[in-house]
């Protein structure tokens, strides 16, 4: 069952040195239970697109398009609509658990306040179910917890409060944006199992944002990848992993040293990531792309399905395929 | 073939006294580097891998002087190095340089790129000429894969990659014997990670450079160095060769490490063992009695908090560990 689906996303922002356009034309679907991952460089559009759908876009930007969780358009509501849909609906995680978090605040004021708010639960009841969704993250003593300040936590503590404060009212949909890239990859190993068994026990969907192609390939059921904000590729895991379709994507993967494999040389892409200023008329790739041909300059390639469920963005790896899709299923 | 030990450290450590009692003495003290013996050879890369807040990066700048060491010997080609003067060691830094982490906040905003690349040049060989500088500057541009019409752009004229380009022109200028790279390529995409890391290694090769590379990724440092040493709370934990760290590690602090990573590939990724560690790194403030690592440790003993570590291997792969079942 689709829960959320996002059409013809577009963000655009107004800057003093011209039009940004950070994401262009995304469509994609997230099913109930599912972990989908979104990956790409800085710059990508990956988290622009996300804070687009949670209503956090800056104030210079513009977002157009629809996206429809359970068919209400989170991108047409009213802030006072969207903020009750989120606290429902959806969870979120960000990358720097410090910043995320009131420093003033105790931990235990900053969970209650959204139990209080949101599910207009008793103080006391919003500190029992508190406790108990700390103690869910594998927090030790919470009960000590509730009563510390955010700088009292190491970085993987603060991660695990912030994950327990998205899951406080039971979303369908947790949005985690980067959340391991903050701490160290012993933490991020424990932070990881805690999502998968979190997401077994509340049955949540996840939308992971993540550059770490490591992190993807343990996590995610399906994923896009972004460049340039365009979908470039989007594949199940294991397909995407072992046969990829965009020059994009294959570029990316042997790019990644192995920790268990000697190596002579890494293959590298050329150049660098495109400037979102310069509106370019064609693929956003096609200046570091091995594959370049005249049509990539001048034309946007859709998203077409290759095999299966395989859909990529490319004139040249995917020229055999004909029907035109927008939206993949 | 005997190697030549270019910079050797013996019982170095790095103690920050912190606190705000009004007696310095009576300040706590964080070993933020705490007993390090290790020799550098001429020709290597050496990898220095650990988690944050394990000393790597004071390690670094200690072997440099960049932060005066609390105690220990540090020998630079068989001189003392922590015996030069101010004077002395300012001019001998030219052969010991550092590429730091941040490559848009290590430039100075103000300076052109070949500004900045020509201090070094300038401070160091104030007698040479113009042309010279300009020849020189434009020559080790080229090298790093900077076009030369881009030398009076500013460092925010530069993508992330560019820049980490312009701070290893800028180490590399005055032909150093050692460079200390502190996380060169963390903050980079990964397809500038990769053209990076390949043009440290052509550097090194074309040059004879020895590089001693800091870096939490653990990929990274597989691929990049000929040693590895990895550290926890200021202490070495195993060292050795990368092919013997990384396929036969032996301390269970590098297993548990190894573990940790994320593998690009899905099907590899499911069916490993991810080994855990329970809790968080101790305060550096308190440390664990005997050995650091024990609180967290798998395999500890009852051993392992009464006595510190033995040295256990040999020179090419070695581990400190209390448990003599590992050991």
């Amino acid at each position: 069952m689709t829960i959320l689906s996002v059409e013809n996303m577009n963000v655009r922002f107004e800057t003093p040195d011209g039009l940004v356009q950070a994401v262009s034309d995304l469509s994609f679907k997230v099913k109930a239970g599912e972990t989908l991952g979104i990956v790409g460089e800085s710059g990508s559009g990956k988290s622009q697109s996300v804070f687009a759908l949670m209503g956090l876009t800056a104030d210079n930007g513009q977002v157009t398009g629809a996206a429809n969780l359970h068919g209400e358009n989170l991108l047409s509501m009213s802030k006072r609509q969207l903020n009750r849909v989120l606290a429902e609906k959806i969870g979120m995680i960000f990358q720097d658990p410090m910043t995320s978090l009131n420093p003033f605040m105790k931990i235990g004021k900053q969970l209650c306040e959204v139990l209080i708010f949101h599910k207009g639960m008793s103080k006391s009841q919003a500190r029992a179910e508190s406790i108990r969704m700390l103690d869910a993250v594998r927090i030790p003593s919470p009960k000590i917890r509730m009563n510390q300040y955010p700088h009292e936590l190491s970085g993987g503590m603060r991660q695990r409060v912030m994950i327990a404060m998205a899951l406080l009212c039971r979303p369908e949909l947790l949005i985690a944006d980067e959340p391991t890239t903050a701490l160290d990859v012993t933490v991020q190993a424990q932070i990881l199992v805690l999502l998968r068994e979190l997401q077994a026990e509340f049955n949540t969907a996840i939308l992971l944002i993540t550059h770490d192609m490591g992190v993807v390939a343990e996590m995610c059921d399906r994923v896009l990848v972004m460049y340039g904000g365009r979908k470039m590729e989007e594949a199940d895991t294991d397909t995407l992993f072992e046969s990829p379709g965009h020059p994009y994507t294959q570029g990316l993967l042997k790019a990644i040293p192995s920790i268990t494999e000697d190596m002579q040389r890494l293959p590298t892409i050329p150049g660098n990531p495109p400037s979102a200023l310069i509106n370019s008329k064609g693929c956003p790739f096609h200046e570091r792309c091995h594959h370049s041909q005249p049509v990539c300059r001048t034309s946007v390639p859709s998203v077409l399905p290759v095999a299966g469920s395989q859909y990529i963005a490319c004139h040249v790896m995917g020229k055999d395929n004909v029907t035109p899709l927008v939206r993949t299923a | 073939m005997l190697k030549e030990v270019l910079l050797s450290a013996r019982d170095l450590n790095v103690h920050y006294r912190v606190g705000k009692h009004l007696l310095p003495s009576r300040r706590k003290i964080v070993k933020a580097v705490n007993g390090i013996d290790l020799d550098i050879y001429r020709g290597e890369t050496l990898g220095i891998v650990g988690e944050s807040g394990c000393g790597k990066s004071t390690l670094a700048r200690a072997l440099l002087r960049l932060v005066e060491p609390t105690d220990g010997d540090l020998l630079w080609k068989g001189e003392n190095l922590r015996g030069f003067s101010k004077l002395t060691l300012a001019r001998r830094r030219r052969e010991f340089q550092m590429v730091f982490q941040d490559p848009t906040a290590s430039l100075n905003p103000r300076l052109t790129v070949s500004e900045c690349i020509a201090e070094p040049l300038l401070t160091h060989e104030p007698q040479l000429k113009r042309q010279e500088v300009e020849r020189r500057v434009i020559a080790m541009m080229d090298k790093v894969g900077l076009l030369a019409n881009q030398r009076n752009r500013y460092p925010h004229e530069f993508s992330g990659g560019q820049c980490q380009r312009v701070g290893i022109a800028r180490a590399l200028i005055l032909n150093p014997d050692l460079v200390v790279c502190d996380e060169p390529v963390s903050a980079l995409d990964v397809s500038i990670q990769a053209q990076v890391i390949n043009l440290l290694n052509d550097l090194k090769q074309e040059m004879g450079l020895t590089l001693v590379m800091i870096a939490h990724d653990l990929s990274v440092v597989r691929h990049i160095s000929d040693r590895v040493m990895v550290m926890y709370l200021g202490k070495p934990m195993e060292v050795g060769r990368y092919d013997h760290v990384f396929d036969q590690a032996r301390h269970p602090y590098t297993k548990a490490l190894l573990s940790a990573v994320p593998i690009a590939n899905p099907r590899l990724a499911r069916n490993r063992q991810i080994q855990l560690l329970p809790g968080d790194l101790p305060s550096p403030l308190n440390p664990p009695t005997g050995c650091v690592f024990r609180t967290r440790c798998p395999e500890a003993t009852d051993q392992c908090g009464r006595q510190s570590p033995t040295k256990s291997g040999n020179e090419q792969h070695h581990i400190f560990c209390t448990n003599t079942q590992i050991a």
